[in-house]
């Protein structure tokens, strides 16, 4: 009856019913953010050499396109990477920043929304930077803009014809752009601007992605293709860190360190019960 | 007549626009004439797209139509719901612009949190997968699971608090066998693309047309 009792244990811990960790995963996520920690957050060199580059690529003079190739859903991961990196750009002094979206539609009103979050340091609408909106299209929007800028772009966001926009004067081409910062979070994304951007033209590209795509984008970061790369929420508060203006991604990386704590220790107690099991019935489970 | 119905004349469209893109690619440079005819074909292809959008209107319009006027069971009041946020954010967002304080508000407070909620829903069911397959049966799963946990140390602040060798690991593991790991799938797929490339170009492969009926 015992020995049952203790089976029996050793098999609910493989099997914990899944809502208790619902509960407490909402209890440790709620909880740093309602009385942060203020865990140390290292930068680590990937999100570094990002913000080194940025600096690098956008001297005096420089045009440097930003696409915001996200949705709304992914806002709480990528919104701090796009408001800390598009900050670090308005702080340079006679650059021309272009804002749009080919993949995702929502991307013109999720870089008005990044807008709000920053210090746009004295720079004006339309003579240092412009939101172009969305072009339909996709690959085929991207492989226009490369090679015929006038010939696509008529109107920005607001329906402003170009010729009216100073900052989109003597742009002809890809061939005018110094930087481009692309912030994507699936497909259409980073793969298209590769084959479309990148590849034939040769422009710098400074990533920002979602966690979950770093992995996949980390051989374009070896191979160079990439320039820098930042991932994830971790990858935004360390950028934050780097501009120093702690945003959503410095006050919810407590939120993240209790959730892994929490999933390890769950991971842990699976595989006590697991070996604990086997070991009372002689290696069967 | 039958030439018209066939469908040799999108076969014949895809192969000289595709070989054209091809060109251009890679000689559009040194071939002008080329070049500029693909330019025009890219922007024709942006106003087509656009309409495209269009289309997806029609189409999630009839279908939700169609639930309502079934009075679908345990359907048609999301239908209901669908086709009365989709058509207010349109006339908002037509008549009032983007910038309409109501389109904004929708965008903002509705839709943006809604979407964040969804999204965020996955940590849930991560972390529940996370808990019953990580196992260490074999010499396998060990890895898995001894890199998975080192990557989720590497991502959150409080690893590098607990020993300093996480974020070193999990670097090496992101650089080194990952990387190879991605470069082996991507050259799969690229070697896939080209033989699909290939397939469709020569009107082999009919997917894009549609059914054959």
């Amino acid at each position: 009856m015992i020995a049952s009792a203790k089976e029996g244990f050793w098999n609910k811990l493989q099997a914990i019913d899944q809502r208790i960790l619902y509960v407490l995963i909402i209890v440790v996520v709620a909880l740093p953010l309602l009385r942060p920690l203020s865990l140390p957050i290292t930068v680590t060199s990937a999100t570094r050499t990002a913000y080194e580059k940025v600096d690098e690529y956008s001297g005096p003079g420089s045009v440097i396109v930003i696409a915001y190739e996200f949705i709304a859903g992914n806002w709480p991961e990528m919104g701090p990477i796009a408001v800390a990196m598009t900050q670090h750009l308005f702080r340079k002094p006679d650059i021309r920043i272009i804002l749009l979206a080919m993949g995702r539609d929502q991307g013109p009103i999720l870089a008005e929304n990044t807008l709000k979050y920053i210090d746009e340091m004295g720079k004006e609408y339309g003579e240092d930077y412009v939101n172009l909106g969305f072009f339909a299209g996709a690959e085929a929007a991207m492989a226009s803009f490369a090679s015929d800028i006038p010939g696509l772009v008529k109107k920005d966001y607001y329906g402003t014809p170009i010729e009216q926009l100073p900052v989109m004067s003597g742009l002809n081409d890809l061939n005018d752009i110094d930087m481009f910062l692309c912030l994507w979070s699936g497909t259409p994304g980073w793969g298209e601007y590769l084959r479309q951007w990148q590849t034939p033209y040769g422009i710098t590209v400074i990533g920002g992605t979602l966690g979950i795509n770093g992995p996949g984008a980390q051989p374009y970061v070896s191979s160079g293709q990439l320039k820098g790369l930042v991932v994830g929420l971790r990858g935004g508060g360390e950028y934050e860190k780097l501009i120093g203006k702690p945003g959503e991604a410095t006050s919810g990386l407590d939120a993240v360190s209790t959730t892994h704590l929490l999933i390890i220790a769950f991971i842990i107690l699976g595989n006590v019960g697991y070996f604990a099991g086997r070991k009372r019935t002689g290696g069967e489970v | 007549m039958s030439l018209l119905k066939g469908k040799q004349i999108p076969i014949g469209i895809t192969l000289v626009v595709g070989l054209m893109m091809i060109v251009n690619y890679y000689f559009g440079a040194a071939l002008p004439a080329v070049k500029s005819t693909t330019t025009l074909i890219q922007n024709w292809t942006v106003i087509v797209a656009a309409f495209a959008l269009i289309i997806g209107l029609i189409n999630i319009s009839r279908i939700h139509i169609n639930h309502l006027l079934k009075r679908s069971k345990g359907q048609w009041f999301f239908s209901l719901w669908c086709l009365a946020i989709m058509y207010i954010m349109i006339a908002l967002g037509l008549f009032g612009t983007t910038k309409n304080p109501g389109y904004q508000w929708l965008y903002n407070y509705v839709f943006l949190p809604v979407d964040a909620t969804m999204y965020s829903s996955l940590a849930f069911f991560i972390s529940s997968a996370a808990y019953r397959a990580f196992r260490a049966r074999n010499v396998e799963s060990i890895l898995l699971l001894s890199s998975g946990v080192v990557i989720m140390l590497m991502n959150a602040p409080i690893g590098e608090i607990i020993w300093t060798g996480f974020p070193v690991i999990g670097d090496w593991i992101m650089s080194v066998p990952n990387v190879a790991a991605q470069r082996a799938i991507m050259i799969c797929v690229v070697m896939g693309s080209v033989s699909l490339g290939l397939r469709t170009l020569l009107g082999m492969e009919r997917g894009y047309l549609g059914r054959e009926e």
